[in-house]
């Protein structure tokens, strides 16, 4: 696990972490302040239970995206600084290596995600909703699973495409992913090319939205569906997947 | 000397059996709780509806049964339709964003999207402060949705809408031919005929805040008949006052609207009560229902409101008045009936 | 005996030969030297005996379970370790037991140069750089050693104190393969050596085998093709 803690402490060290962490909190806040207002049907969303999974989707936003900043270059950094010549020679397997690093990825990605998701949570505190804060944990752990599968899919992602090109898949993944129910909305409307397209995109990239939005379900007290967190871990383990097939050629 | 080779050790052998083991067992959980049909939220959802039968029953519209009508969920895919205690799955009739009475054959359907669908929707809506599961709207606000699209369905099927019937093959023909003209939405006209005539719009606004002073007013709680009587007459001249400078055509549009739309909100509001349970639901109707009634929305949806807070008047003026309710008359003319028997 | 052998190696780089056909061996208990300028495919012909990077053709055959250390040419380290903390980190990816590695750093770091102190590796100048990328070639006691450019970057004292102890390593039985510039170091601490131009054997060399120095020897065969 040392080539896990030490990516992670490099990560720790990287302050442009720390600026979007704040500008997440920053935006969360102002949700949930009030600053920012939201209304549906003209009324004003104002309710504990209204507001949560807005905010919640922000985050899960604003997370995927830290996730890709904070995973797309640890792998290609320790390859150009030649840091994989003394892994690879001791005979440390590219799983091995590559997973390892991943894994700090993903921890450092639902850090960050903790601490905008905890933003959620003081909030539900100073409601006085404490039946949502009991659930906090287990719902942390569901709402995490596509942070995790983003920042999985960019390790992976980041082995084998140029920097510029990976950010934009991924961005593109999550973004998709994460818009998964409005792209099936749009496929609806648009018609021709247009929909085969979408219909297309939507095959491709798996729901994330599902997993996620089971976290606001629990939090809410809405019925949770187990098909949709099963669905996320798969997403997650095919991830992991592409990053065991993945391989550099070179060190 | 040799050249390495890899063996893969005892350890490595076990962990990537481990691996593929909980890989087929995540995909082959994955698969067995997937819904290859209707999801188990949309089927908790219909049931829920259904067993609020008993407080719609008490609301007072004689011979409303959801029963009476298959309500289908649209998925994106398919249709689910839930008649007879049984749910059936076919093409879908209408690929529908929102919930409506639709004529399907010789009868009228409600026709809803599922939840997961609704979700999209909204997401779709909101932009992404909206990509929530949530935006407010749940499984208890899908079950109201239900009910004010039942009560659609009634309408159509054992009602004449103000003299005039619609049945399933005409309400088609309509649409059919609608279809074939770049023809003006029912929203468009009252954008055109009242959202955008100023003066109109001014007074339609000072009607709805009278409206809901008298709906939310001590009048009304402490059932002070005379008092709200004398407030309804002040509205209903004002009303016919701002009628007059409209075209006879928008003043109808306005009456079928508030009479279909108002007391199918009506329903839903009592049943989103209900399903919330006595004090959640009670601040939830107020919160939602009585103080938007003042809110003024350009095209259809203000006349959900004002048809509203002419059903709440109504109950209080002349409680039966769903009893004999056929939709023949507009709630104005109902309204007119009621003033003058309490006099 | 031979450590280890290579033949016909092959590496082509978009589209170019960088590694032609190489062969060489290199025996058990010798300094052996990879010579030539820069491009000449040195770095490559290492690279590949480590399996860093893949071959396009030929065999690199090493005595079997052989231990091997590199110090690789610009070394990396974590700037937020110390010397041991890195020696540590690597000793650990080795399989190297916490205890023996708790015995062994103190000797590696003295060995190389190096003092068991807490300054960090940002703080490290790039002869203290070397020094260490040669204690983590040591770790786990290898018998074969690959050093790349290990003088590269150091002042003349540096220098001199890294071939010492490259020379002391000889000493100790150490195989060792070094891939250098500087001819005056190697012909201090080699035995046989290579010289090689745009990947293609040009000379085979052999420490007093000829009266000329490795300087001139070099200057003709890489100033003549």
């Amino acid at each position: 696990m040392g080539i896990m803690k030490n990516a992670l402490r490099e990560r720790i060290r990287r302050k442009d972490i720390y600026v979007v962490i704040m500008i997440g909190i920053l935006i969360v806040m102002m949700c949930m302040s009030g600053a920012a207002t939201l209304s549906i049907n003209g009324v004003s969303v104002t309710e504990f239970q209204m507001v949560m999974p807005l905010v919640m989707n922000v985050i899960s936003v604003l997370g995927g995206g830290i996730a890709i900043a904070l995973s797309l270059r640890t792998i290609p950094n320790e390859y150009e600084r030649k840091t994989s010549h003394l892994v690879w020679i001791r005979g440390v397997s590219q799983w091995k290596y590559h997973g390892q690093l991943a894994l700090a990825n993903i921890v450092s990605s639902v850090g960050a995600l903790f601490i905008l998701y905890a933003g959620v949570m003081i909030f539900a505190a100073v409601r006085g909703e404490t039946g949502v804060l009991a659930k906090g944990v287990p719902a942390f752990l569901i709402f995490s699973v596509s942070t995790a599968a983003v920042s999985l899919f960019t390790s992976a992602v980041s082995l084998v495409l140029p920097s510029m090109a990976a950010g934009v898949l991924c961005a593109a993944f999550m973004l998709a992913g994460t818009m998964h129910p409005i792209l099936e909305t749009v496929s609806g409307i648009v018609s021709g090319v247009s929909r085969q397209l979408v219909r297309a995109i939507l095959f491709i990239v798996p729901d994330l939205y599902a997993a996620e939005s089971q976290a606001a379900n629990l939090l809410s007290g809405k019925t949770v569906q187990i098909h949709s967190i099963l669905g996320g871990l798969l997403v997650l383990y095919v991830c992991g997947l592409l990053l065991f097939v993945l391989r550099r050629k070179e060190a | 000397m040799k050249k390495t080779k890899t063996v893969l050790s005892g350890k490595q052998l076990l962990c990537k059996g481990a691996a593929v083991l909980s890989g087929a067992a995540l995909l082959a959980g994955w698969i067995l709780t997937g819904n290859t049909g209707i999801a188990s939220e949309d089927k908790k959802i219909y049931e829920e509806a259904a067993s609020l039968q008993p407080v719609v029953d008490e609301i007072g519209f004689q011979d409303f049964k959801l029963e009476d009508y298959p309500v289908a969920m649209y998925d994106g895919k398919h249709d689910y339709v839930f008649y007879n205690g049984e749910i059936e799955k076919r093409e879908p009739v209408l690929e529908t964003f929102a919930g409506t009475a639709y004529p399907v054959g010789d009868h009228f359907e409600v026709i809803i999207p599922t939840m997961k669908r609704f979700e999209s929707l909204l997401s779709l809506a909101g932009g992404v402060e909206g990509m929530a599961s949530g935006s407010g709207y749940g499984e208890e606000e899908q079950t109201a949705t239900i009910w004010h699209e039942a009560f659609h369905a009634w309408q159509l099927s054992s009602h004449q809408i103000m003299g005039e019937r619609m049945t399933p093959e005409d309400f088609t023909e309509d649409m059919e031919t609608a279809s074939g003209q770049a023809g003006e939405t029912e929203e468009d006209f009252f954008k055109k005929e009242v959202d955008q005539k100023k003066d109109v719009k001014k007074e339609l606004e000072q009607e709805m805040r009278l409206l809901k002073k008298i709906v939310t007013g001590s009048a009304m709680e402490k059932g002070k008949i005379d008092e709200v009587r004398n407030a309804v007459l002040e509205y209903r001249k004002l009303e016919d006052g701002r009628r007059e400078k409209m075209t006879q055509e928008a003043a109808d549009a306005e009456r079928r609207c508030e009479l279909t739309e108002g007391t199918a909100y009506y329903v839903e509001g009592i049943v989103l009560k209900a399903e919330k349970g006595s004090d959640k639901g009670g601040q939830t109707y107020k919160e939602r229902y009585l103080e938007t009634l003042d809110k003024y929305e350009d095209g259809r949806g203000k006349y959900y409101r004002i048809g509203m807070a002419k059903c709440l008047i109504l109950d209080q003026l002349s409680p039966d008045w769903k009893e004999t309710m056929d939709f023949s008359k507009s709630l104005d003319e109902m309204l007119d009936e009621a003033v003058s028997a309490v006099k | 005996m031979n450590m280890l052998s290579c033949r016909n190696l092959k590496k082509i780089y978009q589209k170019q030969c960088v590694v032609n056909g190489l062969s060489f061996a290199v025996q058990e208990g010798e300094a052996f030297a990879l010579l030539g300028s820069n491009g000449a495919g040195k770095t490559t012909t290492i690279k590949m005996i480590l399996g860093l990077i893949p071959k396009d053709g030929g065999d690199v055959e090493k005595q079997e379970n052989i231990r091997i250390g590199y110090s690789p040419e610009t070394p990396y380290f974590h700037p937020f370790l110390n010397g041991r903390e890195v020696l540590e980190f690597y000793g650990s990816l080795q399989n190297i037991p916490k205890k023996e590695l708790k015995e062994q750093i103190p000797a590696l770091l003295d060995r190389a140069g190096l003092e068991d102190s807490r300054t960090k590796v940002k703080n490290y100048s790039k002869g203290m750089l070397q020094r260490l990328a040669l204690a983590q070639a040591l770790l786990g006691d290898p018998k074969l050693l690959i050093l790349d450019e290990p003088s590269a970057g150091l002042d003349a004292l540096g220098r001199v104190e890294m071939m010492q102890t490259i020379r002391s390593l000889k000493e100790d039985g150490k195989t060792i393969i070094i891939n250098s510039h500087i001819l005056g170091d190697i012909e201090r601490v080699c035995d046989r050596g290579i010289i090689i131009k745009k990947g293609n054997l040009l000379y085979e060399w052999e420490k007093g085998k000829e009266n000329r120095s490795l300087e001139e020897i070099f200057v003709e065969k890489i100033g003549g093709m």
